[in-house]
Order: structure tokens, then C-alpha cells, then sequence
């Protein structure tokens, strides 16, 4: 028997204690021990690796890791721990799919991917944390993003302003009464997008908000994502489990853990990371809120997930070293669907060249490492406070992108990143362009994007054609 | 000679994160009676070779908390032989440093926290989530030269402008200095909302500090 969300939630308040900071450097001092044991190194000429004993000792160095460490509480100040047996349990018990997402004919199911694998991962696209000036143009851009055939899931942002006049703000009434607004702008645009039952991910800021937006008519259902397992480096916090406690009494079919590693942060380098981001992707499970009737009957699965401390793209060589190294881990050493971000956070914005490679450099490497979904969006950091940043089209590239890369192999989609990097690396951390808004890139009125964008598009996509990526028709 | 050899001893413990080496190199530069000031002068050099390989990605985070532990604690014991006057002169200011209410991510800000230590600003350090009424509470309770806060989401910019805006309210514009900084802030953002600095990164926002004091 798995041990349930609320067992774990005990240890969180039973287990040794110990101060973030101390948890911390304890964390470092054991990965880098381990990375030594295993002589990890990192060649930043690689890109991402296709060794699958490397890929192997990452699992084992992961799991090792994940047995020493355990999960530190922010709230109680203790350690969640967990033995071999207990995590073994899950991979056991798992069914190798999430069949949680979506329902009606729009219902997908997330499988475990093998690398290389044919099968298409989940791809669910939108443009995450995006600012809105306004109801209308926030349910167009959803529409839209909706219609694109490719894509199987949808983020929402927000509208900046309540009524035209208030600020929403985090912890405000304004936050709960927006986000709940937001999501049923999302549920009436997937509807008149001929697309009703796709599922929708929306995470508010705050726990009370997320679960405020529940609701099986117009708000988020029970086939939509809604919990939240832990919180960067082997962290958990009340306010995120919160949302998992309400996800198992809403009865949320799809749950999910994460694992996260900071490139750069007391995770270490792109060496050390993956070892990092196994062990949450494993530990994150405990605070799922799966137990074996869920996984039997729906299944679960987990994430990998890096950031650069100082980088923001994740089409940086290091983010997408760790993250793939990661998922070809977990893809080969256990049945669990585990899926990625991508590049939902690259530092080129909308409407730009360096936008499309990052995205796809992203996108290419972690479905051919296994990702069994793509589930970050377009475009997550907003910069300033630009409003309606971003398209449509956007989601229609990383859909496009991501099912036509299912079958590659490590190498061929290695070398598809290999001539894509040049094209962005002298411009990751100064050059790029912010991007352009919705209203610069589409024609509103006629709900298509402007000539100039659309040749951009096509332009973009003929060059990774000659790169060996075949785009599948949609 | 000698002296060479204690200071020397005090940066290559730092260099190696070893707080009791530190700890025991300051005790011996007291005993000795080596100026105080040039031992401080020497660790802080030494922090900063370890930000620098932080900055190029060769050392990370871990490496610049221990390096800094070991400095604070090697600091502690070497200000014991300095006089209040020289130990004033020595502090570059005094900050307070936070992530703003309803933001949660504290990367970023214990990034800079760690750099503005480094380079002999005295900081406290308010965590995350933090209220604005926290923020003006201590810095007037420690007599503040700089509020340095901080947000990652675009959801919580807009807590920074309130707080360049109470401090106002309260006549306290001109007392305290305001840095900002975080994931999704401009420096075009924080001219229009009137900060007085804004830092990128650690090493930045350090700079930007002892710009704004003339440090």
C-alpha cells in the first residue's frame, strides 16, 4: 500500500527538526558527495546527454538522495523522511498513465514515454501568468489558443484590473473574485472553441483562490489539474499542500508531484542538479494525494522541473542538460508518467525569432528524454507590466513542435538543439527582445495573425524542416 | 611576516567555507594586536573571488552561504578590536531586506542578502511574504539606510509601487532609499515608480547600493 497524502503531512510534523538553511546546505553537501561517488561531470557541448548509464546512475544517485534527505516543511521547520520501500511502493503500484485530463472526446490520457518514443506527449499550451487589460481580449486570446488542434490542454493569466478600476492583488479579496472570474472567461472560450472538455490548468497564487476557482460547471472540474505537491528544492509549504488537501475531497483525478532544482542554487551545477530532481520527482509523490484506489482507477504521475538562478531562460544548455538527464532517469527506471516544462520561461518574447528557437530547443530535447507531457505554456515570465503579451500562435508552434518531435531519438533530436543553440546563446542574458503584444501580432478583428507574423512563423518552421523535424499535419 | 600569515590564514578559510578556521584566524589576528580593519579588508576580498566564480556559474549558491558564514562569524570577532567610530565607518549602511507580501520566492533575494553582507553592508534579512507596514517598522526600528525588496511575480509588482507610496504617505521618502528588484522588474519599471535603485543580480544590486549611499 502506497502511504497516503495525510500520513505524509504527519511526518511533516513528527520528523526530525532542522532550520531551511541548515536543510539547505545539507542537501548540497549530499549531492555534490554523490556526484562525486558517480564522477558526474558536465560538458556544456553536449546539450543533453544520450548515455543511458548516466542516465541510470542519475535514477540510483536520485533515489539515494531522496531516502537521505526527505522533504523539508517551511511551516513546522521538519523533515518529512521516507524509506526505499515506501517510495518503491509507488513505483509499483503506478499503472503508467494519468487519465485524469480532460473528458469527452477531449479527454487525453498522459502514458509513460520511453525516449525516443513515438507516442505524443501532452501538450498543454496558453499563455501562463499573462497580464490582461480586459475580459474580452483574455477570452479571445483563450479562444484561440484553444482552437489550435494541437494542443490538448490550456493555462490562463489574468486581468489586471478588477471592474476596470482595482488592482487585483495577491491576498485580497480581488485575487479569489478575479482568478474565479478568469476561469469561467477560460471555460465559456474552450466552449466556443468547439473544444469544451480540454482540460484547463489555472494555479492562483494563493491556495483559497485556486480552490475557489473549483467548480464542475464553469469553473475548474475534477479533470483538471489542481494540486500541488512541493515547492522547490525538496520543499514543501501548508500553503501549497492545501490545495492537494482539497483535490482529494474534490475528488481531482489527475495527481501529480514535481520535482525542482535551481541551477546554480544549493542544488549545485548541471552536474548535481538531476540528482536533485529525481529525488523531488519521487518524494513529490507522497504529497500527491494518491493512494492505491486513486492510482488504480486513474493512475499518477510526476514532473521535472529546473530553473537557472540568474538565466531566465530554460532553453539555457544547463536547464536543458538537467531536465532532460532527469526524464531519461525516470522514463527508464520506472512505469510513472513524468512530464516537463519545456521552455515555458524563455527570455525572448512573442513575435520574435529567438522566441521560436528557445521554446523549441526546450520543447525537442525533453520529449525525445521521455517527457510524457509538456504541460508549462508559452510563455510564463511577463516583463514590466506590458499588458496582453503574447498569441495564439505561440501555443500553435509549441504544440506543433512538441508532437512532431515524438519519435526522434536522443541523438537526432541532439542535433536538431545542437543548430538551433547558436542561433539564441550570445542573447540569453542580454540582446533579446521582450517581444510584442497581442494586438501588434494578430488582426484582431479577423482573429488571424498579421502577414508579417505569420511569414516569420512559416519562415521559422522551414528551417527546422530542414533540420529534420517532420511537422505532422494537425 | 606574521601578520601576512594570520590574514592570509583568515582568507583561505573563507575560501575553504570553514567557519571555526575563521573563527580561530580572527581570534589569533586580536591576540596579535594585527590591524583589525586590514584583516576585514582581507576576508571581504576573499568573498568577494567567491562571488565572482558564483557570478561566472564555477561556484553556487551553497558556496556563497558558507563563504559568508564563515566571514560573518570571522567579522564578529574581529569588530571586538575595532572602536565603535571605526566599526561605523566600516559598516557601508544598513538594509532591510524582504520579498513582498504574497510572494513566496526567496532565491533571488538571499542571493543579494548574501552579496550586500559581502560587501560590509549590515542586513536584515525580513524573509518572504512580507507586509509593507514590516518593512518600515524595522527599518526605522535599526535606523535603516535602504529598504531592498523584492518580487518575482507580476501579480505582486504592484505591492512594490505601495511601498515607495506609504513611505511617502509617511514623510519617510526621504529617510529611507528604496532598491528593488526580482524576476519580472525593469529598470524602466522602478524609474517610473520612482525607486531609487534597481539591481539585476546580486553583484548588481550591490553595486547599486554603495551607489546610492556613495559607499
Amino acid at each position: 500500500m502506497v502511504l497516503t497524502f495525510w500520513e505524509a503531512i504527519e511526518r511533516t510534523k513528527t520528523g526530525p527538526h532542522m532550520d531551511e538553511t541548515e536543510f539547505n546546505l545539507n542537501l548540497w553537501k549530499i549531492v555534490d558527495a554523490l556526484s562525486k561517488e558517480y564522477d558526474f561531470k558536465y560538458d556544456p557541448d553536449m546539450i543533453f546527454p544520450n548515455d543511458n548509464q548516466l542516465a541510470d546512475e542519475t535514477w540510483e544517485a536520485g533515489l539515494r538522495a531522496a531516502i537521505e534527505l526527505g522533504i523539508h516543511c517551511k511551516d513546522t521547520k521538519r523533515i518529512a523522511k521516507f524509506s526505499e520501500e515506501e517510495i518503491k511502493e509507488f513505483l509499483k503500484t503506478s499503472t503508467g498513465k494519468d487519465t485524469g485530463l480532460g473528458e469527452g472526446g477531449d479527454a487525453v490520457k498522459m502514458l509513460h514515454r520511453s525516449t525516443g518514443d513515438d507516442i505524443e506527449p501532452i501538450v498543454c499550451a496558453g499563455i501562463q501568468t499573462a497580464i490582461w487589460s480586459d475580459e474580452q481580449i483574455a477570452y479571445k486570446i483563450y479562444k484561440l489558443c484553444a482552437k489550435e488542434p494541437s494542443t490538448d490542454g490550456i493555462w490562463g493569466g489574468i486581468v489586471e484590473k478588477l471592474a476596470d478600476k482595482f488592482q487585483v492583488k495577491i491576498n485580497e479579496p480581488s485575487e479569489v473574485y478575479q482568478y474565479r472570474k478568469e476561469v469561467e472567461i477560460l471555460r465559456k472560450a474552450i466552449k466556443d472553441a468547439g473544444r469544451p472538455g480540454i482540460f484547463i490548468s489555472m494555479n492562483a497564487p494563493s491556495a483559497v483562490a485556486t480552490v475557489a476557482m473549483a467548480d464542475p460547471q464553469n469553473g475548474i472540474r475534477r479533470t483538471d489539474p489542481l494540486g500541488m505537491g512541493v515547492y522547490e528544492e525538496l520543499k514543501i509549504n501548508y500553503e501549497y499542500a492545501n490545495r492537494t488537501g482539497f483535490a482529494i475531497a474534490y475528488g481531482t483525478k489527475s495527481r501529480f508531484g514535481e520535482g525542482h532544482a535551481y541551477i546554480g542554487g544549493f542544488s549545485g551545477g548541471p552536474a548535481t542538479a538531476p540528482i536533485v530532481i529525481v529525488a523531488g520527482a519521487l518524494l513529490s509523490l507522497f504529497f500527491s494525494g494518491a493512494d492505491d484506489e486513486h492510482i488504480a482507477k486513474y493512475g499518477i504521475s510526476t514532473k521535472c522541473n529546473s530553473t537557472h538562478i540568474s538565466i531566465k531562460s530554460r532553453a539555457h544548455p544547463s536547464v536543458i542538460y538537467a531536465v532532460s538527464l532527469a526524464l531519461q532517469a525516470i522514463s527508464r527506471n520506472c512505469n510513472i508518467p513524468c512530464s516537463g516544462y519545456g521552455c515555458d520561461h524563455p527570455v525572448a518574447g512573442p513575435g520574435t525569432e529567438q522566441y521560436f528557437y528557445e521554446s523549441a530547443a526546450g520543447n525537442i530535447a525533453q520529449v525525445a528524454s521521455g517527457a510524457s507531457g509538456i504541460l508549462g505554456g508559452t510563455r510564463k515570465f511577463v516583463v514590466g507590466e506590458t499588458l496582453n503579451f503574447g498569441s495564439p500562435l505561440e501555443s500553435k508552434w509549441m504544440g506543433e513542435v512538441i508532437k512532431s518531435s515524438s519519435g526522434l531519438n536522443l541523438r537526432q533530436a541532439n542535433e536538431i538543439v545542437k543548430e538551433i543553440y547558436p542561433k539564441y546563446k550570445d542573447k540569453l542574458e542580454k540582446g533579446y527582445s521582450n517581444g510584442f503584444t497581442f494586438k501588434q501580432l494578430y488582426d484582431i478583428e479577423r482573429e488571424i495573425p498579421k502577414p508579417e507574423y505569420q511569414k516569420l512563423y512559416d519562415k521559422i518552421k522551414e528551417e527546422f524542416e530542414e533540420l529534420g523535424l517532420r511537422f505532422k499535419k494537425f | 611576516m606574521l601578520v601576512e600569515k594570520s590574514i592570509k590564514d583568515l582568507e583561505q578559510a573563507i575560501l575553504n567555507y570553514n567557519i571555526e578556521s575563521a573563527k580561530y584566524s580572527a581570534k589569533k589576528i586580536l591576540d596579535e594586536g594585527i590591524d583589525t580593519a586590514a584583516a576585514i579588508k582581507a576576508a571581504t576580498k576573499a568573498i568577494r573571488e567567491i562571488g565572482e566564480k558564483f557570478h561566472k556559474g564555477i561556484l553556487f549558491l551553497p558556496h556563497l552561504v558558507m563563504a559568508g558564514d564563515a566571514m560573518m562569524a570571522a567579522s564578529k570577532i574581529l569588530e571586538e578590536g575595532i572602536s565603535k567610530e571605526k566599526r561605523e565607518r566600516l559598516n557601508k549602511g544598513n538594509i532591510v531586506i524582504g520579498t513582498v507580501q504574497g510572494d513566496i520566492h526567496n532565491i533571488g533575494k538571499n542571493i543579494v542578502a548574501t552579496m550586500l553582507k559581502s560587501e560590509g553592508f549590515v542586513v536584515y534579512d525580513l524573509g518572504e511574504d512580507v507586509p509593507i507596514e514590516r518593512f518600515i517598522e524595522k527599518a526605522k526600528e535599526i535606523d535603516a539606510d535602504i529598504i531592498a525588496a523584492s518580487s518575482l511575480m507580476t501579480m505582486t509588482m504592484p505591492v512594490l509601487k505601495e511601498l515607495i507610496e506609504e513611505l511617502e504617505r509617511k514623510d519617510l521618502g526621504n529617510k529611507f532609499k528604496v532598491m528593488i528588484g526580482g524576476g519580472s522588474i525593469t529598470q524602466e519599471w522602478a524609474n517610473e515608480i520612482g525607486a531609487d535603485g534597481y539591481g539585476r543580480d546580486g553583484p548588481e544590486a550591490a553595486e547599486v547600493a554603495k551607489r546610492i549611499l556613495g559607499a
